[in-house]
């Protein structure tokens, strides 16, 4: 005979048949996040459809409405609403498809959120003395990067922590990695995260939020050297420094030696240069000073020297000016000793003088019987006036008699 | 040549890295400049040989 239930006890039955974990793959529809808690969604293919509940806190994989997932779950009838449902645990992407979608989601959400702003990028110290490196130890990876930071560099101290960098473990290896690093006593200068290159799959930890909030969360620089060339992860974009390889994670790290040395080779030579250049300029200095100096003097020279031409002038000029005066007196005294009356009436002439003794000049200053006197070179002879002629005639009959 | 053990390179390059810039002033006093000059020479002469002598070093980290 079949037992009569009730309802809860007819629920409480069906859920203790179908306990159990159960694996899905199907398609995501009706994807929506209620209250900002809780998840809800359907699962299908082309045949049938369940419906998913989740909590936001235990589902941290992006999704959206026509991604492939695989689902972890159990299934249970809802005891309130009678429903049945499979709540999740776990959602795996399936198919490059889905995981593309799902970085790309993610990344955008980081993104908002400021994660990849370049504005919060910390400068790598130029020459670091201790580096910690996140990495599986037998990867090609590690090997690539240890062997460029050797060629590149010496004097290094590299701190490595192995994680896992693909599977299950690999999100909280890596992540615990960061937490590791940044508490280590002995105190690093960048962390460097590097692993080889690989499908989306492969790189699923380095797209994950737990790896890229470790890194964005790091109190050290990180430089991340995932993948190709060409590969770019979420952890690349949370670090302060993306490589393209691990291999350039190396380059980047540390300096290269050779270029290292020349470089100060180069500096010295600068510095000699520069005292050069020092010595030149005071040298420079010197000269112009000793010119200032120079014609501090010279303006007193050139006067003294035009002074000294002056007076040069003028003792030419007085020499000059006194032999004229020499020529003048001698000249003069000839002059003065033909002048003489004295030496005039030696001649034959002689001075008549009124009584007055005023020289006589003319005939007709004189009337008849005027009293003369009569100055000769030797005496004088005083005669009375019984004649007087002015004309040309007489004057020549004079001459004649004369 | 023996490198000193305490010898720091961050330390020492930026020591270097201060003469440069000292050197950088317009109008270096020339008897303190050949001072700087040697001091950055004997810098550069134990970068040098700490790069020549010096092995990279690894030390994993285990919890």
């Amino acid at each position: 005979m079949i037992p009569i239930l009730s309802v809860s006890e007819f629920i409480e039955q069906i859920n203790g048949i179908i306990a159990g974990e159960f694996l899905i793959e199907g398609e995501i529809s009706q994807y929506k996040i209620s209250q900002g808690k809780w998840i809800f969604f359907d699962l299908k293919d082309d045949k049938a459809v369940v419906n998913c509940f989740a909590t936001l806190y235990n589902l941290t994989t992006p999704l959206e409405d026509g991604m492939k997932v695989r689902v972890l779950g159990y299934a249970k009838i809802r005891e309130q609403s009678g429903r049945f449902s499979l709540t999740v645990q776990k959602v795996e992407l399936v198919g490059e498809g889905s995981l593309k979608k799902a970085y790309l989601l993610l990344k955008e959400k980081l993104t908002k959120e400021g994660l990849f702003a370049p504005e919060r990028k910390r400068q790598i110290s130029e020459i670091p003395t201790r580096i910690g490196v996140i990495a599986s130890r037998d990867s090609a990876a590690w090997g690539d990067f240890w062997r460029i930071l050797n060629n590149r560099w010496r004097g290094v101290e590299v701190l490595l922590k192995h994680v896992n960098v693909q599977g299950d473990l690999a999100v909280s290896e890596v992540v615990e990695a960061f937490v590791d690093l940044n508490n280590n006593s002995e105190k690093c200068d960048v962390i460097v995260l590097i692993r080889g290159g690989g499908s989306l799959e492969d790189l699923a930890a380095f797209n994950s939020e737990e790896v890229v909030r470790a890194i964005y969360g790091s109190k050290i620089p990180v430089i991340c050297g995932v993948g190709h060339e060409r590969d770019e992860s979420l952890a690349d974009f949370a670090a302060d420094v993306r490589a393209s390889t691990p291999s350039n994670a190396a380059e980047i790290v540390v300096p290269d030696r050779s270029e290292f040395i020349s470089n100060l080779d180069f500096t010295l030579d600068h510095l000699v240069e520069k005292i050069n250049h020092q010595i030149t300029k005071l040298k420079r200095g010197l000269e112009q000073k000793w010119f200032q100096i120079a014609n501090c003097f010279e303006t007193p020279l050139q006067n003294a020297k035009r002074l000294i031409e002056k007076f040069n002038d003028i003792v030419s000029y007085l020499a000059n000016n006194l032999a004229s005066k020499k020529a003048f007196v001698l000249s003069s005294e000839r002059l003065f000793k033909n002048v003489n009356p004295k030496q005039v009436l030696k001649r034959g002439f002689s001075i008549a003088r009124n009584s007055k003794g005023q020289i006589i000049r003319r005939a007709n200053q004189m009337d008849i019987g005027d009293e003369m006197m009569v100055e000769l070179s030797e005496g004088i002879i005083w005669s009375e006036v019984v004649k007087q002629g002015s004309s040309k005639k007489e004057k020549h009959k004079q001459a004649q008699l004369l | 040549m023996t490198i000193d053990k305490k010898f720091n390179f961050t330390k020492s390059y930026a020591e270097l890295q201060k003469v440069v810039e000292w050197f950088e002033k317009d109008d270096v006093d020339l008897e303190e400049g050949i001072k700087k000059f040697e001091e950055g020479a004997a810098l550069v002469r134990e970068l040098k040989d700490y790069l020549g002598k010096m092995e990279n070093k690894i030390k994993e980290l285990k919890k």
